[in-house]
């Protein structure tokens, strides 16, 4: 029931035109919402954002957690407060997380405009420069930082349970054998890690096509529309252009994405870990 | 015993007095039901301030919240939608419109002292607060948003003083000649990615140079590529083109953008006339005291941004009913004392300006403005500008949110994708034409 009326009333409002005014009215329009989807342009350029900023933001999550879960694992001292450091960014809210990388990115208070003028010795606000990072071409891969920054953490943490069930005698054979560093990564640690990393990747990509909060806050689908992925603009259609039809229709295309690649992620190598 | 007598006599006269005020006010709640009073977070400790007060002095019962960060307009319709128990709220114009037209709010022509309140409003107030012939709310603020600020130093580091641009075509001029001559930092635009960012730029400068989004009779779209309307779009793309506005500003909110002018690096900026008072304190600003604007020369600039305190329709008791009225008028209008309390505050702290000529034209109105301003000429300067600036007439159309939101991102678009003003205006006059059909306005 509470998937089922939530869905019913989804796949009815799909088919609606809406309107609240002059009293609430609905009017039965049949695919129509689901043909304009694929004919607007708007639509195509928010799946496209979204590709994207999902990509970047599963390889940077999973490259950023197994980095900080290796760190974890071979830090002798101070493990304790270096987990909890690390675990900061996830216990963030995504909102304040929005609020801190907007300042963080933009050009006249920003880190980049800051290192860059450090570098350069630039220290008067006459010689100063500007380099924001909020940009039609940089902020869906900024977006996809933020996003993966505040990932990252549980990544890690599950990959480190993970590594801690690895025999240490194994990496004693490995030396045995004369294996190098990168060597003993790929042949001892990163097989078991497998099954993790494919569970945390269709983790990270199902919750990175669904997130929103994040977006709205630190560039509302902006500049323009060039960070508007498909969550921001079924937020946009229904709640600012109270087109509640064609958004709903839109949020079953994105349903099918989600679905869809889950489902290519597995064919293509849970199947595979399965076989293992 | 003849000392007893008049302490008592005193001390009955003391209790007595400010119950008689109350009970003559008409403006004490008759049952103890909870009013739900929301808005947007603008200066809230002032707003629990002023709901306290009320509480506390008349014995109400208000509880007052905030709606969070985000589009306030979309936010409340959407609790309108849900049914939430709400019963004073926040609105503009073209939200209220919205919210009556969907049935969601009451007239306010049935609240005490509306003879009053209707004889103290200015008519361009009462022109933006009405709508069918009738009173939506009460005033919560006006100003003028769009007005060019001009910061005065560099304007006289410049040589400017004597060639203040008369109207947006000789402002963009002037900006181009200084950017041709290699002058950075010139303009910060109010091309901000809020609901009241970019959007109401293009609708201040359509309207200001002769123009109107729409036709007033018909509705029907009225944007030209040769008219105003492109003429505002092929500005834009100059300057923009021409590097003089960074690509973030498209995704600024107006705190960033009050930042950006406050640091003193901008020549010119597109601002609220509330915000002088900020630019003009040395505690918030570089540029206090150094803050002056374009002055109106027959054309304007920008609109008449204003809110107001709203009833909704909800369903109530009658008692609770009768209660929002009072507030609603306690809190829009004059208080239990017979003092436009929470008007004068906005004006004396924010420099918010009201609908009621009471507040407007008292002495303390005056010099809280005159504070506000860089000089004392600007104080008659900025009445002759708020007295000039125009209301949007399709802020009286339904769907004026709606083509909001559109506008919003497809004005960003264009600047960053340097789209053909052609184009552009194409799009704008369908989505006109899509939300008229929508809304089965012609």
């Amino acid at each position: 029931m509470v998937m089922a009326y939530p869905m019913g009333y989804a796949i009815w409002l799909s088919m609606q035109e809406v309107s609240f005014f002059g009293g609430f009215r609905t009017s039965f329009v049949g695919i129509e919402n689901y043909r304009e989807a694929l004919y607007s342009d708007n639509f195509w350029w928010s799946v496209r954002v979204t590709v994207q900023f999902v990509l970047v933001s599963v390889v940077l999550a999973m490259l950023i957690g197994l980095g900080l879960a290796l760190l974890m694992h071979h830090v002798r001292r101070g493990r304790a407060l270096l987990g909890a450091i690390i675990i900061l960014p996830w216990s963030i809210s995504l909102y304040g997380a929005g609020v801190m990388w907007q300042y963080l990115a933009r050009g006249q208070s920003g880190v980049a405009s800051s290192l860059i003028n450090r570098m350069l010795g630039r220290t008067t606000p006459d010689t100063a420069v500007e380099y924001s990072l909020i940009s039609s071409e940089q902020i869906v891969n900024l977006l996809a930082l933020g996003n993966a920054w505040n990932l990252a953490p549980l990544v890690a943490f599950f990959l480190l349970a993970n590594l801690k069930t690895i025999p240490e005698r194994l990496y004693d054979l490995a030396r045995v054998d004369r294996l190098n560093v990168w060597q003993r990564f790929l042949i001892v640690t990163l097989p078991p890690l497998q099954y993790t990393l494919f569970v945390f990747t269709t983790i990270t990509l199902i919750m990175s096509m669904k997130l929103l909060d994040f977006i709205f806050v630190m560039s509302a689908g902006g500049p323009g529309d060039a960070s508007a992925t498909l969550t921001f603009r079924l937020f946009d259609l229904a709640f600012r252009q109270s087109n509640y039809g064609l958004s709903a229709a839109m949020s079953f295309y994105l349903l099918f994405l989600i679905i869809g690649s889950a489902l290519a992620l597995f064919f293509f190598w849970g199947r595979r870990l399965e076989d293992t | 015993m003849k000392l007893i007598y008049l302490a008592i006599l005193l001390a009955s006269t003391m209790v007595a007095t400010p119950l008689a005020v109350l009970a003559q006010s008409g403006l004490e709640p008759t049952g103890d039901e909870t009013i739900f009073f929301r808005g947007w977070p603008y200066k809230p400790d002032v707003v629990d301030d002023n709901v306290n007060r009320y509480n506390a002095s008349v014995g109400g019962n208000v509880d007052y919240q905030t709606v969070t960060h985000g589009d306030y307009p979309s936010l409340m319709e959407k609790s309108l939608i849900a049914g939430e128990s709400l019963d004073i709220i926040y609105g503009n114009p073209p939200t209220a419109v919205r919210f009556y037209e969907a049935g969601w709010i009451a007239p306010a022509d049935n609240v005490p002292n509306i003879d009053a309140i209707r004889d103290d409003m200015y008519d361009n107030a009462s022109y933006a607060f009405s709508y069918d012939g009738k009173l939506l709310g009460l005033s919560y603020f006006l100003a003028v948003r769009g007005m060019v600020l001009v910061n005065t130093d560099r304007q006289a580091e410049l040589g400017l003083q004597d060639a203040q641009p008369a109207n947006w075509d000789a402002f963009y001029d002037q900006l181009l000649e200084l950017n041709a001559q290699g002058v950075k930092d010139v303009y910060m635009p109010h091309w901000f990615n809020e609901f009241y960012g970019i959007s109401w730029a293009y609708i201040w400068e359509v309207l200001n140079r002769g123009g109107s989004q729409i036709d007033p009779e018909t509705l029907a779209p009225a944007l030209t590529v040769e008219g105003p309307a492109g003429e505002t779009l092929r500005d834009w793309k100059a300057i923009y083109n021409a590097d003089m506005v960074n690509e973030e500003v498209l995704s600024f909110n107006e705190a960033a953008i009050v930042d950006a002018f406050g640091s003193g690096r901008f020549l010119y900026s597109t601002q609220a006339s509330y915000n002088l008072a900020v630019f003009n304190d040395p505690v918030q600003s570089q540029v206090a005291g150094k803050t002056s604007f374009l002055g109106f020369e027959g054309a304007g600039w920008g609109l008449l941004d204003s809110a107001m305190y709203l009833r909704t329709s909800r369903d109530r008791s009658d008692a609770l009913d009768e209660d929002t009225r009072r507030f609603q008028s306690w809190y829009g209008y004059r208080d239990h004392e017979g003092n436009v309390a929470v008007g004068q505050r906005w004006a004396n702290n924010s420099m918010l300006f009201s609908a009621y000529k009471s507040v407007m034209e008292s002495d303390e109105s005056k010099a809280a403005f005159r504070q506000g301003l860089a000089s004392d000429e600007d104080y008659d300067r900025l009445l002759t500008l708020y007295a000039n600036a125009p209301h949007p007439h399709m802020w009286k159309v339904v769907w004026a949110e709606e083509y909001n939101a559109f506008l919003r991102q497809r004005l960003g678009r264009f600047l960053i994708n340097d789209e053909p003003v052609e184009q552009v205006i194409a799009d704008l006059n369908a989505d006109i034409e899509k939300l008229n059909k929508k809304h089965g306005l012609n």
